[in-house]
């Protein structure tokens, strides 16, 4: 159910947590703001800051198409009240589980973005009344939060996968562990990936996955992303299934 | 039966299967595909790349002639299984939610890619 709008008083100091400073900022610049132009980002985080900020913008029920300019990705999200009502990008309408999520979804998926456009695609969408939805001070709250829980579930993950492993590579970190040949094959992997691109959208690319490819009777290769960590791991076949329930518990403590 | 009522028949035999999929490793496309929801052509062109890079790497790495025919990529949400038959060029795609069982989803998605290699 969608909150009322909570309410400020007008003496209320301008405060530091973003809200006020941003509305005042985007008052001050000039018509660059306007919906269908381009409007530069310097960060990613300016990127997320200038989403988050038009969803506490926008009070009638409007859908909003949002485009990074050197990515060409596009989400799409109704917005209501000062609330995100939904999300969705190339695959459809995204399921989101908090505010946490939507942050990290956005901040992923607007990762390079350089500029942003905002357009209004449709005026009165339909918002149900039931429909789960994220207020924007949560929102904000949720981009200033330390992603601790997030962070200490993926080094579980990376910790037991690595275990796991008779051989694996880091791509980040260029660290390596296990039989130089083994080791040999994985690097051949990732600079075949490298040289060829072969993976497609932006937003496809920054989400977390694992990826299990058989490669002989002793070898299923691993391919873990997590954000901007990347590792491959020579495992055993056998253990496929222990693999697949180690990434769906880490998904789950999420 | 035609292809897209074979793709069709698989993703209503699945429990939670999104999006099935027949495509071309080799054109790079997606061929037919079956699924609920409208989708933008960028998800299906996405995951024909996804199906080239898991079998061009399982032909780069694996033994000669003997290189795997499927492979499993999990995501946060879902799960999506790459099926080919015998190296062949065409594949399968089955993007289920990540809590179903993936044995089952390659046994039963094997036994489609067979009926429709043997048609064609």
């Amino acid at each position: 159910m969608i909150a009322p709008r909570p309410q400020k008083s007008q003496d209320a100091p301008v405060t530091a947590d973003g809200t006020e400073l941003a509305a005042l900022r985007k008052l001050a610049a000039d018509s660059g703001g306007a919906y269908g132009t381009w409007r530069p980002v310097a960060s990613d985080a300016e990127a997320l800051d200038a989403i988050v900020t038009e969803v506490g913008e926008v009070l009638l029920a409007r859908r909003i198409r949002v485009t990074a300019q050197n990515t060409g990705i596009a989400v799409e999200m109704t917005v209501s009240n000062r609330h995100l009502v939904t999300l969705a990008g190339p695959q459809g309408q995204v399921q989101l589980k908090d505010a946490g999520d939507v942050v990290r979804t956005l901040r992923e998926a607007f990762s390079g973005a350089g500029a942003l456009k905002f357009e209004i695609t449709e005026r009165a969408p339909m918002v149900t009344q039931t429909a789960r939805s994220w207020p924007h001070d949560a929102l904000r709250q949720a981009m200033h939060a330390p992603d601790s829980e997030r962070d200490g579930a993926q080094a579980t993950l990376i910790g037991e996968l690595q275990a796991m492993a008779d051989a694996w590579l880091d791509l980040q970190t260029q660290q390596s562990s296990g039989a130089a040949e083994r080791v040999s094959q994985l690097a051949k992997h990732a600079n075949a990936k490298a040289e060829h691109h072969t993976e497609a959208t932006p937003l496809q690319r920054v989400h977390p996955r694992l990826s299990l490819v058989p490669i002989s009777e002793t070898f299923l290769l691993v391919d873990v992303c997590l954000g901007q960590q990347r590792l491959l791991l020579s495992g055993d076949p056998k253990n496929r299934a222990d693999y697949i329930a180690r990434w769906r518990a880490y998904c789950s403590a999420l | 039966m035609t292809l897209a009522d074979q793709l069709e028949m698989l993703r209503s035999t699945l429990s939670n299967c999104q999006l099935v999929a027949f495509g071309d490793a080799e054109a790079r496309l997606i061929l037919k595909a079956s699924h609920a929801m409208s989708l933008p052509r960028e998800t299906l062109d996405h995951l024909c790349e996804e199906a080239t890079t898991c079998f061009a790497t399982a032909d780069m790495l694996g033994a000669q002639g003997a290189s795997a025919n499927e492979a499993l990529v999990l995501t946060e949400r879902e799960s999506r299984v790459y099926l080919r038959a015998n190296n062949r060029t065409d594949f399968l795609c089955v993007v289920s939610a990540l809590s179903e069982d993936t044995d089952a989803v390659t046994a039963q998605g094997l036994r489609a890619l067979h009926e429709i290699a043997g048609a064609a």
